[in-house]
């Protein structure tokens, strides 16, 4: 588990829930949301894809495009 | 004229055979026909009735027969054989008595007999001094009775009487005396509940008032089903009868419920570390229940929880290493059971209850199968990150 989404999961925790799926492994959802490369992140709300985004990134990069998906404001 | 003829011949006939009557045979037959006024004597009044026909003709069933010798005609020759045999006294008739035939018995031999049966035999005619081995013995016309009691085993009745002796044989019955019923007298019943009697030994010819009677052994079974309602019970059997009252209560028709449960079916977000906590799941029925109980998931795999149904309750006890849920998805569970009050109402059990999601802030980790339930039946954001380990 690359260190920088394990911070955030853990950090943001009250905010939002992070899931992870293997690619690799997993080929259903893979080809349903038609992941091209990885990592990939979907954000979800109410069953709802509200947003994604592609690629390695440091940690508060990763933050921000994520609340600013969900247009939530960081308090962190 | 004719008058004084007769009487001259009977007087020269009475004088003239005197002297040789007595060394006449004296045939009882021929002594019985000249007695024509049949006092007993061969005397001048015979001669004299005789006399008084004379030249008549006469026939056989004629009282008194003046026609002694039986030749159709009243003359000289039965003045003669009266005056033959005049002065002798005749003996009595001899009266044939035929002997009373045994003709039938009731009940007939062979058969078996109650220890104060009657036995009844029935002659052609009054049977005289009657004897019998065992009982006693009272003779009222043609029949006999003969009463006990008997005592129980093979019987060898003998009965004796003026010109006959007949052996009848039986076997005879042990008294059967009431020991018990079940359930008690007086009390209350369902409709389809046996009563059952118990004797002190096999009864016989039982019949019963309500119901259908099965002997067996010392015991009878009374199946009904019953009428709902107060009634008596009369059961008859070949040593005596008695009554019993009993009340059918109206039959039970109510499947049993589950009023209340440690889940509810339909129940979202079951906090599985509670129920894990108490290590049990308990549900609990309107009534008192027999059945079995199981613990499933969504496609029917049992968890392996163990299953009890006992009084009014279902339990479902926790076995270590199958706690409820993963605490990383939501999981469906399935309660799963039959049960049946003591009217065998059944109830099928399906609780259907769906475990919680615990976060802990680590990243869940989902596959083709659980991505749906944990990623769009979130109440949360989720971030989904498709990776993949090189």
């Amino acid at each position: 588990m690359r260190p920088v989404v394990a911070e955030v999961a853990l950090e943001y925790r009250e905010t939002f829930s992070f899931v992870k799926l293997d690619v690799n492994t997993q080929r259903e959802k893979t080809l349903e949301y038609r992941i091209r490369g990885t990592p990939t992140y979907i954000v979800f709300n109410d069953g709802e894809i509200v947003g994604g985004f592609v690629g390695a990134m440091p940690k508060a990069e990763l933050v921000q495009r994520i609340l600013g998906i969900l247009e939530i404001e960081d308090t962190e | 004229m004719k008058r004084l003829i007769c009487l001259l011949l009977i007087l020269s006939l009475a004088l003239l055979v005197s002297t040789v009557s007595y060394a006449q045979d004296t045939d009882p037959d021929t002594l019985r026909a000249a007695d024509v006024n049949t006092d007993g004597v061969i005397n001048i009044l015979d001669l004299t009735l005789v006399a008084s026909h004379f030249g008549e003709t006469a026939t056989a069933d004629q009282s008194p027969n003046p026609d002694v010798n039986g030749d159709g005609s009243v003359n000289i020759l039965d003045l003669t054989l009266v005056a033959s045999h005049f002065g002798k006294t005749v003996p009595p008739p001899i009266v044939f008595v035929s002997t009373p035939l045994f003709l039938s018995v009731n009940p007939e031999s062979t058969s078996q007999l109650d220890m104060n049966d009657t036995i009844t035999l029935t002659f052609d005619n009054i049977p005289e001094d009657v004897k019998v081995s065992t009982g006693v013995a009272i003779v009222e016309g043609k029949t006999v009775k003969i009463t006990g009691p008997f005592t129980q085993g093979p019987l060898a009745l003998t009965i004796t009487w003026t010109g006959g002796t007949q052996t009848l044989t039986y076997t005879v019955r042990p008294s059967v005396a009431f020991v018990s019923v079940d359930p008690r007298a007086d009390t209350e019943l369902t409709v389809n509940d046996p009563i059952i009697f118990t004797f002190d030994n096999t009864p016989d010819e039982v019949t019963v008032s309500t119901g259908v009677a099965t002997v067996e052994g010392k015991t009878v079974k009374i199946t009904g089903p019953f009428t709902p309602g107060p009634f008596n019970l009369t059961i008859t059997w070949n040593d005596g009868s008695l009554t019993f009252t009993y009340t059918v209560a109206k039959p039970d028709t109510d499947a049993p419920d589950i009023t209340s449960g440690t889940v509810s079916d339909g129940d979202k977000d079951v906090d599985p570390k509670a129920i894990n906590s108490d290590a049990r799941i308990e549900i609990e029925f309107s009534e008192a229940v027999s059945g079995n109980i199981a613990l499933q998931t969504a496609a029917g795999i049992d968890i392996g929880w163990l299953g009890s149904v006992e009084g009014n309750k279902g339990i479902l006890e926790l076995v270590k290493g199958k706690e409820l849920g993963n605490e990383t998805t939501y999981v469906t569970y399935v309660i799963v059971g039959k049960v049946a009050d003591a009217a065998g109402n059944e109830t099928d059990i399906r609780i259907t209850f769906t475990t919680d999601i615990t976060y802990d802030g680590i990243p869940i980790e989902v596959s083709d199968k659980t991505f749906d339930t944990v990623v769009l039946k979130s109440d949360v954001p989720i971030v989904v990150e498709f990776y993949t380990d090189w």
